[in-house]
Formats: structure tokens, sequence, C-alpha cells
């Protein structure tokens, strides 16, 4: 599958395969264009390293957690800074529902409060027309880059052609492994989640109107749900500032993940202190009590009660869990 | 018994297989011959880097001097991977690259859904030098291609969007050796064990001691979570019954209660790598 691609810049041999768009050179680091035109490959600028490091700092100060213990917290060494590539896909899809609803309401009589059940069916279409970041690579990267992909969506930053940038030199560049049809593959993926929770929404809306109950609960029981995509596009591939700062705290190394183009933290790992253990007991303790009213409501009302007593009990369990946890991610 | 081409040494391994891996050299012999398409993902992370990020990780009720462990044994492990090309008719702009783990069972257990990379694999050489362990797989590569059901469900979705039925197919392309360091430590007289990725230093899993206090606070925490789940059942149980209410409080916490002291009890704490960050 090795092909014979020589790296632009020194010279040295490229791995690659047929579909891959961009190639870094192991060597010198130069990104090399194997498919298409350099000019139609994108990538947004970003500030500069110490810049970059200047907000990481800046962002722990202000963190409830940390600022607390600043003289603890060390930034060991510079950002890394990586171009990650994406494809955002952006598409609109269109459902035909109809689907059987479950109505959960209490009415009040002589003989006390008592809940009441209705199934209500309803039907109706739903539009979506929402974009994705889908990353152009194989291996997966990890939280960071959604949420890297979630706040280029929201920021909305501009990009440049990337030969404006390769030439700074600066970065690892991660090749582009996926075509854009590929993208548009996983994006549908998502995009149809989406669409689904939106026809649920929406039939759980219709529900209560159809039986007058604004302030019932709802569970959709049973859905039959044809969609068809009116629209599908993916961007040209986009290379996204991506920097890694490290920093330690009481002697253990954790990471902060920012956007480069305008240095906010997407994400933080960050050690679980003696106040988030304290928390997770209280809320241990607090669905523990939620299970026990479960158990209580059980005789007046059997499926409500045992749900509400499995739901503490799960819940219950996660909050241990994140009471053994020794760091945790903030987003 | 098996002799390897390349370096001579002799290694067991059950007869009727593809793939016969050299443990000692990495060398691939199917059918007789040597097999030229292997692969390996180098190892960044050294013997050094890998003890640092285990050691300084200070997961919950791990002592304070950890750090200051004695190193007593590292070794590389390269696990076996097997290497796709997928193919989707009618829709060939779909196709992948896909990497799955050819052992049933790695030595090593990774992250549920691990998936791995496939590509900044560099041809693979082997050599009189001994850089590490390297595994036998032990799938055959139709049942390890089972793990990737993922890719073609993802094609299948896609597929169905234009109302075409795609079919999957795909070519075995290789192996590919993935480099995970298994570590041993000492701490106070006892050993304990550790797995890094040796592509990128995270920690995969680690056992360290744990301490009379990381212990206590999880008793505590198992006490507090029971009595206070009682209590406050109770409490809520007051507009039914409250009796039911204070068992069902009981009832609710007995996972969580569980879970804590499970932790309190062990004589070592065990860390697994959850999400990728």
């Amino acid at each position: 599958m090795l092909e014979e691609a020589r790296c632009g810049h020194c010279g040295a041999p490229l791995e690659t395969t047929p579909d891959s768009v961009v190639a870094v050179c192991r060597f010198c680091g130069a990104p090399s264009f194997l498919m298409g035109n350099p000019a139609e490959v994108l990538a947004v600028p970003t500030l500069p390293g110490p810049e970059v490091a200047r907000r990481a700092v800046e962002r722990t100060r202000s963190d409830p957690d940390l600022q607390k213990r600043l003289s603890a917290v060390n930034f060991a060494t510079s950002p890394d800074l990586h171009y990650l590539p994406f494809y955002f896909v952006e598409g609109t899809l269109n459902a035909d529902y109809k689907a059987a609803v479950l109505v959960i309401y209490t009415e009040r009589s002589r003989s006390g409060t008592q809940i009441m059940r209705r199934t209500v069916r309803v039907s109706g279409r739903v539009s979506l027309t929402d974009a994705v970041g889908v990353l152009a690579r194989r291996a997966p990267w990890g939280l960071s880059a959604d949420e890297l992909a979630k706040h280029f969506l929201s920021s909305k930053p501009k990009p440049k052609p990337l030969s404006h940038l390769a030439a700074q030199g600066e970065g690892r560049f991660l090749a582009a492994e996926i075509t854009p049809e590929r993208a548009k593959a996983k994006a549908v993926k998502i995009l149809i989640s989406r669409l689904l929770k939106r026809v649920e929404e929406d039939a759980a809306a219709k529900a209560k109107e159809a039986a007058g109950l604004p302030n019932a609960r709802t569970v959709v029981q049973d859905k039959a749900v044809s969609y068809e995509v009116a629209r599908l596009e993916a961007s040209r591939l986009t290379y996204l500032p991506l920097w890694v700062m490290t920093y330690l705290y009481d002697g253990s190394y954790y990471h902060y993940y920012l956007a480069g183009w305008d240095g906010r933290v997407v994400v933080a790992e960050e050690p679980v202190f003696a106040e988030h253990r304290r928390a997770s007991l209280l809320s241990a303790v607090s669905a523990g009590g939620l299970g026990g009213m479960g158990l209580a409501l059980a005789p007046q009302d059997f499926f409500m009660g045992a749900a509400v007593l499995i739901g503490g009990a799960v819940l219950s369990y996660t909050a241990a869990g994140n009471m053994l946890k020794s760091r945790r991610v903030e987003k | 018994m098996m002799r390897c081409p390349f370096c001579g040494a002799d290694y067991q391994a059950p007869p009727g297989r593809r793939f016969y891996v050299c443990p000692y050299c990495g060398t691939v012999v199917t059918e007789g011959k040597t097999y030229q398409s292997v692969y390996i993902f180098k190892p960044r992370t050294d013997k050094t880097a890998a003890f640092r990020a285990a050691l300084n990780l200070k997961p919950m009720g791990s002592p304070d001097d950890l750090p200051q462990a004695t190193p007593t044994a590292a070794e590389l492990h390269f696990f076996p991977l097997y290497l796709y090309h997928i193919s989707f008719q009618p829709l060939p702009e779909l196709e992948a690259d896909a990497a799955a783990l050819a052992m049933s069972k790695p030595p090593v257990e990774l992250p549920s859904g691990y998936r791995f990379p496939t590509r900044w694999k560099t041809p693979f050489k082997p050599s009189l030098e001994k850089i590490g362990v390297f595994h036998q797989p032990d799938l055959d590569y139709k049942s390890a291609f089972q793990a990737l059901k993922e890719v073609a469900e993802e094609a299948q979705a896609y597929a169905y969007v234009f109302r075409t039925k795609v079919s999957v197919s795909w070519r075995f392309e290789g192996i590919a050796y993935f480099p995970v360091w298994a570590l041993e430590y000492e701490y106070r007289g006892k050993r304990y064990a550790a797995a890094v990725d040796a592509t990128d230093g995270t920690v995969i899993q680690m056992e360290y001691p744990l301490t009379k206090r990381g212990r206590a606070q999880a008793a505590a925490f198992a006490a507090t979570t029971v009595s206070g789940s009682a209590a406050l059942g109770t409490a809520a149980g007051l507009l039914w019954d409250a009796w039911l209410g204070m068992l069902g409080g009981l009832m609710a916490s007995t996972g969580a209660a569980w879970r804590l002291i499970k932790f309190a009890a062990a004589r070592r704490g065990r860390y697994k790598a959850e999400e990728k960050l």
C-alpha cells in the first residue's frame, strides 16, 4: 500500500495511502499536498504560543477550584500546537413520524392523589438543519477534537487558505485521511440521531397538547419514522489549531486543550479535590433517598415506584464511582 | 515447535494457524514463508517517561511518595493488529482502512471501544537486537474483523439515506505491531504492575498501593451513603410509608456501598483509563 511520495521540503520519503490528502513529513514536519490543490485546503490561523500560554494561566487564576491552590500549580512546558483536519458537514433532514406517547399525570379525587396514564397517538413532520464537525482521521483523537469542532461552529472564526499558514512552519499538521464522502457518512449518523431526538420532543409536545395536559410527563413508547435527506454538503478540508498545555499540580501532570484562534480552553483536565468528593457523596445520598421514595411509592403505583427506585440506585452507584476518581474533565 | 527463519529461535505455537510470530524478533511466517506486509507503530515513549507517567498519576488513595517507588521491570509488548481495507459497493467513495486486535486475550486489558490507528505505521524490519516481546495472533482475520462492524454500520446508515443498500467487502492488508509498556515497580517491599501506551504515553491501567487513609475515607463514604440514603428515604417516605422509604433508601444505596466497600477492602487500588481527551 506504500506509494513513493517525497517531502517537497526536505526530500524524505512520505508514508501515504491513495486517499491521503495531506501528509506531514516525519523528519522536517512540512505538510505536503498529495491530492487536490493546496489552495483548496483551509486553516484557521492561531494566536502565538506565548499568548495561548497566557490564556491558560488566566483560566487557572479564574477557575473556582484551582485559584485557591495556585501555589501548587506549575506550568511545566510551553504549549504544543496540533492542526487537526475537519470537514464541516451541513445538512437538512426531514422526517414524517407516527408515535404512541404515554402521558402521565396526577389527578386529585376524594380518595387522594392518583397517578394516571393515558396513551395518545400523534403524527407530524419535523425538519432539522444543522452542522457537524467531522475529524478527517480514522484514528480517534478524543473529546478535545469534538469540543474544538463545536467551539468552531459557535464562534465562527474565518479560515484562510492553508498555503498562507504552512509557510509559518509551526505546529504539527495531522494527515487528513478520510474523503468528504466518508465525512458525510459519519455526519449523517449524527444528524439522524439529532433528528430522532427532535421527533421525540415534537411528539411529546403534541401529545401534551392533544391531552390538554401541559404539565404532564411523557414517555414516547413507540414511533415509526421515515426520513429523507434534503441537502448534505461538506465544507472544504479545514485545519483547526489545537494547543495542548501541560501543567503540574502537586507533582502530577494535567492538560488543558485550547482553541488556537481565541485561546479558549475547550477541555480542561483537573484534579479531583476534597470538595468534589463531598459533592459526589451528597449526590449519592440524595439519589439513595430518591430510591427510598420510590419504594415507598410502589404500593400506590408499582411501575413508577420501581422506576424511581432503580433510577436512584443507578445514580447512587455512579456517584460512588465519582468519589473514587482522581481526575475530572471540565468542558 | 517453530523455528524462526530470521533469528533462528525456536518457539512453541499451536499448529494450523495462518500466521506465526517469532516472540523474540517479530518475524512473521505464513505457509512456511516469511510474510512481508508487516508494519509497526513506533514507540515514542521511553521506559523512563512511561514510569514517570504511571507513578505521577496519583489515583485515589495512593501514597504521596509513590513517585519515589522503585522501578523493577519494564518490557515492551507488541500486540498484533490486523489491517483491512474496507470497500462498499455501489459507493466506492466510502472506502476505509481499519485495524483490529488480532488477539483474543491481550496480556493487558485495553479500554473498551479502543480504536487502533491505521496510519503513521512504518514498515517493520526484524532485528537481532531484542526490543520487546511480540505476541502471537490467535484470532483468524475473519473473526477479528467482527470488531470493526461499526465501520460497516456507518456506511449502511449513509447508504440508507440514498435508499441504496451497500455490500461490504474487505481485503486483508497485513499485520501491524502496537507497542505497550508492561511495567513493574516496588513500593515498600511489594510489587505492582502498570501498562502504558508506548505511542503516546497514556497510562492504560495500573495497580497501586492503597493507603490506610484512602481506604478509611472510602469506608466512611460508604457508611455515610447508606445511612444518609436511609434517613432521606425515611423522610421522603413520610408521605406514604416511612418504613418502606427507609428500606428503599437502603436498597438504592446498596450498589454504591458495595462499590465503595470493595475499594476500602482491597489491598491494591486499580486504575483504568477511561475517556480519551
